[in-house]
């Protein structure tokens, strides 16, 4: 079929479309409490800085990636950091989307027992979900590509829809005071937390070269992308402390699920609509997680030089699996979450500037030599 | 000088007084029959001469053609041996025996008559029955034969091919070749309204099983001089006409190749039904959902070959196939071209939502009751809870026997005659149905449920409508074991396999929610007025994107 037109490059609204439905998983409903614990009444101020400074970073991967058009990070990293820490950061960010991945289904498998389940063990539900993951994850790009559009303009919409419901319940009053003095020294860190509500979006490194370009330039569309991803982060946020207070977010596992389920349509046939959401919500976090899988898979096909990712996504499956297992205490999920977002600042805002600077004083190098 | 040479000049029988008029009578007589023997002899001599010239049959050839009849008859009759079907005819005509080989009932014997032996035998007006048919085979087509269609085959296996298409085969003694004479004639169905396609407004014409009557009805639809029909022949022995239908400056590039090119490596002795030449051709045989678009509707196919897309028609099955084939387009159906945008809109969006129940209905029905009856409300709930009460076994085993009753139920229906289709449905539907609940073994809820999941697999295409009846079971399955969370799980996993499908190059569902393809929307859920849809589905790659009249508004 040589002669028919390739369907493995995305346009670069694609991009935005695969970062955003990447992002917007599975910490809108795991994730919440810990950030207005963390933020209390000004969580929603570091939700938009934080949407801010993960941009910043992007627009620092962008400028990477328009250094090395045709390369992943896996060909261009060892050549600017030399072959020994080039090693290290690939792997860096392989591990990062691996124990993602581990501590996302935890999480994910916790909520879904605690909602829909009272007696099946969560290890089927994690293996029941891991499985469709490791499908989707060993097919090719052009797959991944097709399920995240459909899942993006299909389940995320009617997940946004039910959320939506939660405004019934909804009191302004409870987000008062809106700026209180005492929680601003919380805005950085919260900020930094805030990392794994935008966690993945650094997959644009690996996908940046199976972008082309167009009208739209890749930073305005990921703009777009990051603007879509706040507001999803800040409308779950404001709707939390809206419906059940700060306290009251604080002290519940799963604020989104207990503010939907105090929801009641009377007349109408629906009834337990956090069930709903969780049923919705299952899309939103399969995507993510199979690009997760997908994007190591293929960092070590080329790092390793394979010509198939398959096997690699076949040897991480078992072992997300009993990684998964292994981090099924709160306290063990707790550390892993840290270890994870420590991880993830670490190559966002330390790996990603300093690639850029080191490449910024090569290429003053070059030019030195050159004149 | 002038009298010395009437001198000269005297009676012949002064001269010779033997050469009587008599005797010069006899001597003429001698000399004709010698003509004449010098004409066989020079025939026999040509005959000779054919015969040293004839090489040896080919390997893939079962003889080879002789100039001499005799020599050809024997082996034509061991080629049709125990063929009571096959007729020979012998016959001189022009002074040459000649023998003509036709299909009794596959040969219109009233044309061969007209075309060929009164021709060559000579009708009682003819004079001139006694001049010798010429030697050269295309002054035979030129001058002699009046048959519309005629061709001159050297290779055995052409001349038998064509007895067994229909043609009659007529060969002549003295010319090492044959004669097919197109005389088509068979029993074959009339153009009826396509059985499994019907539609509302549309046109009513369906194919049938004759693969030119099928032409002919896509030709009536477009005089266009770009549209080609390439008619190859596959089956080792079957020999079935296929026929690939395309508009020369629209069809994608590669794609006729590609298809030419699948075809080819198709290697099997027999092809009855069309879904053999699309388990061939397609990249993935095992999936469910159909790859190739099947249709009896000729305004289907022109609709696709005018998208660039290619048809297949496959001679004695009235299924044609369409390459590439996309989810989209199978869902779509004329009846949407013939009402008003926002009703088809409406009508195609209802059909999605079928599609929908018609996979998952039953394991929906299945975790709801069995895993989450909080999300029903509390009477309805209560009111499930009693009817189920009444049923030994569990929701799951239920549906279970419910939809194999209703799978039995819809074939046995297919099967029956049709005079007593309504009585079969009477007893399946009513009786059955009635009975099924009185008895205790199911729940009219489900029963509900069933019937409401059959009805919505028969709102598409049949073929699509299979594949989601195929997909019911693993989803019941799945719901019976992780409730909605399974459903959800089985139909994440459906997704990514219609995802990863792809017929010749193009995503199955590639065009739905691909924002790239943002102008084939307009066309795809939804239907917007034909004013707003001046381009062909960009999707199917055509050469000219624009449709014909509409690039200046």
């Amino acid at each position: 079929m040589a002669n028919l037109e390739s369907k493995n490059k995305m346009s670069v609204i694609q991009l935005a479309i695969v970062t955003a439905s990447t992002c917007i998983g599975s910490q809108l409903i795991i994730g919440i409490n810990k950030l207005v614990t963390e933020g209390g009444h000004l969580t929603w101020l570091s939700i938009i800085l934080g949407g801010l400074l993960y941009y910043l970073v992007t627009l620092l991967m962008i400028k990477l990636g328009n250094e090395y058009p045709d390369q992943t990070l896996v060909s261009y990293m060892p050549e600017l950091w030399g072959s020994f820490l080039g090693n290290i950061v690939i792997w860096w960010f392989a591990l990062l989307f691996l124990l993602q991945i581990a501590t996302i289904l935890t999480g994910v498998r916790k909520a879904i027992v605690f909602f829909m389940f009272t007696r099946t063990p969560p290890e089927v539900l994690a293996l029941g979900l891991l499985t469709v993951c490791v499908y989707c994850a060993l097919q090719d790009w052009g797959t991944l590509l097709r399920i995240q559009q459909f899942i993006f303009f299909v389940a995320t919409p009617v997940f946004a829809l039910l959320l939506l419901v939660s405004l019934f319940n909804f009191n302004p009053e409870n987000l008062l005071p809106f700026l209180p003095k005492k929680d601003i020294p919380k805005l950085l860190p919260t900020m930094l937390e805030g990392w794994n509500m935008f966690s993945g979006y650094e997959i644009i490194l690996f996908l940046f070269p199976l972008t082309y370009h167009c009208q739209v330039s890749i930073a305005k569309a990921l703009g777009g992308a990051f603007g879509c991803m706040t507001v999803a982060f800040l409308a779950c946020i404001v709707i939390a402390i809206g419906v059940l207070t700060v306290n009251g977010v604080t002290s519940t596992l799963y604020p989104i699920m207990t503010a939907m389920s105090s929801v009641e349509l009377p007349g109408t046939f629906l009834e337990r609509l956090e069930t709903y959401l969780v049923v919705f919500w299952i899309p939103v976090v399969f995507d993510t997680l199979a690009i997760f899988l997908w994007i190591p898979a293929q960092v070590l096909m080329q790092k390793k030089q394979y010509t198939d990712h398959r096997p690699w996504v076949l040897l991480f499956a078992p072992l997300i699996y009993f990684a998964g297992n292994i981090l099924d205490s709160l306290k063990a999920l707790d550390t892993a979450d840290k270890v994870v977002t420590w991880l993830g600042l670490g190559f966002s805002l330390g790996v990603i500037p300093l690639s850029l600077l080191l490449l910024l004083w090569k290429n003053r190098g070059d030019k030195t030599c050159q004149k | 000088m002038k009298k010395n040479n009437a001198k000269n000049f005297c009676k012949l029988s002064k001269v010779q007084p033997t050469a009587t008029h008599s005797a010069a009578k006899q001597q003429l007589t001698k000399l004709t029959e010698l003509i004449a023997q010098s004409s066989h002899v020079g025939k026999e001599i040509e005959q000779v001469v054919a015969s040293f010239r004839q090489v040896a049959a080919p390997d893939n050839e079962p003889f080879a053609l002789s100039s001499v009849l005799s020599e050809n008859i024997p082996l034509i009759r061991t080629a049709f041996e125990d063929c009571d079907d096959v007729k020979f005819r012998f016959f001189t005509g022009k002074g040459r025996e000649a023998l003509l080989v036709y299909l009794d009932g596959m040969t219109d014997i009233t044309l061969l008559e007209k075309n060929v032996l009164e021709i060559l035998m000579g009708s009682k007006n003819t004079a001139n029955t006694q001049q010798s048919i010429p030697i050269d085979p295309s002054s035979l087509e030129k001058d002699l034969i009046t048959s519309a269609s005629m061709t001159t085959m050297t290779n055995a296996s052409e001349t038998l091919d064509a007895v067994l298409t229909g043609n009659a085969l007529l060969i002549i003694d003295g010319i090492n070749k044959g004669f097919s004479i197109g005389s088509k004639s068979h029993v074959k169905r009339a153009i009826e309204e396509a059985k499994t396609e019907a539609v509302a407004q549309g046109a009513h014409d369906g194919f049938n099983e004759t693969l030119s009557d099928n032409i002919v009805l896509i030709r009536r639809r477009a005089r266009d001089t770009n549209m080609k029909i390439r008619i190859l022949q596959l089956g080792e022995r079957s020999k079935t006409s296929i026929a690939l239908v395309y508009i020369a400056n629209l069809v994608k590039p590669g794609l006729l190749e590609e298809i030419e090119r699948r075809i080819e490596l198709i290697s099997t002795d027999i092809i009855i039904v069309s879904q053999t030449v699309q388990e061939f051709l397609c990249e993935h045989p095992w999936t469910p959902f159909p790859l190739l678009q099947r249709t009896e509707r000729p305004d289907v196919v022109t609709a696709a070959i005018y998208e660039g897309r290619v048809g297949i028609l496959v001679d004695t099955t009235p299924m044609a196939l369409i390459a590439p084939c996309t989810y989209n387009s199978t869902m779509q159906s004329i009846d949407d071209y013939s009402a008003a945008p926002v009703t088809a809109s409406f009508i195609r969006l209802l059909r999605h939502f079928a599609a929908f129940i018609s996979i998952f209905m039953p394991g929906i029905y299945i975790a709801v009751v069995s895993y989450h009856p909080g999300m029903l409300p509390t009477s309805l709930a209560i009111s499930i809870a009693e009817l189920r009460a009444r049923t030994p076994f569990p929701a799951f085993l239920e549906v279970l026997l419910m939809l194999v009753v209703l799978e039995i139920f819809q074939e046995a229906i297919i099967r029956t005659p049709s005079k007593i289709v309504t009585a079969a449905s009477v007893v399946g539907g009513f009786v059955i149905g009635t009975t099924i609940v009185q008895a205790g073994i199911s729940n009219p809820l489900l029963v509900v449920v069933m019937a409401v999941t059959a009805i919505t697999s028969f709102s598409m295409n049949y073929s699509l409508g299979l594949a989601f009846r195929t997909l019911r079971l693993p989803i019941i399955l799945l719901s019976s074991i992780l409730g909605l969370y399974g459903v959800m799980l089985g139909a994440l996993a459906i997704l990514i396999h219609m995802c990863s499908l792809m017929s010749f190059g193009e995503s199955y569902i590639g065009g739905l929610f691909d924002i790239t393809l943002l102008e084939d929307w307009k066309d795809a859920l939804v239907r917007l007025p034909i004013k707003f849809s001046k381009a062909r589905p960009k999707q199917y790659g055509s050469q000219d994107h624009m449709r014909q009249g509409d690039k200046n508004g």
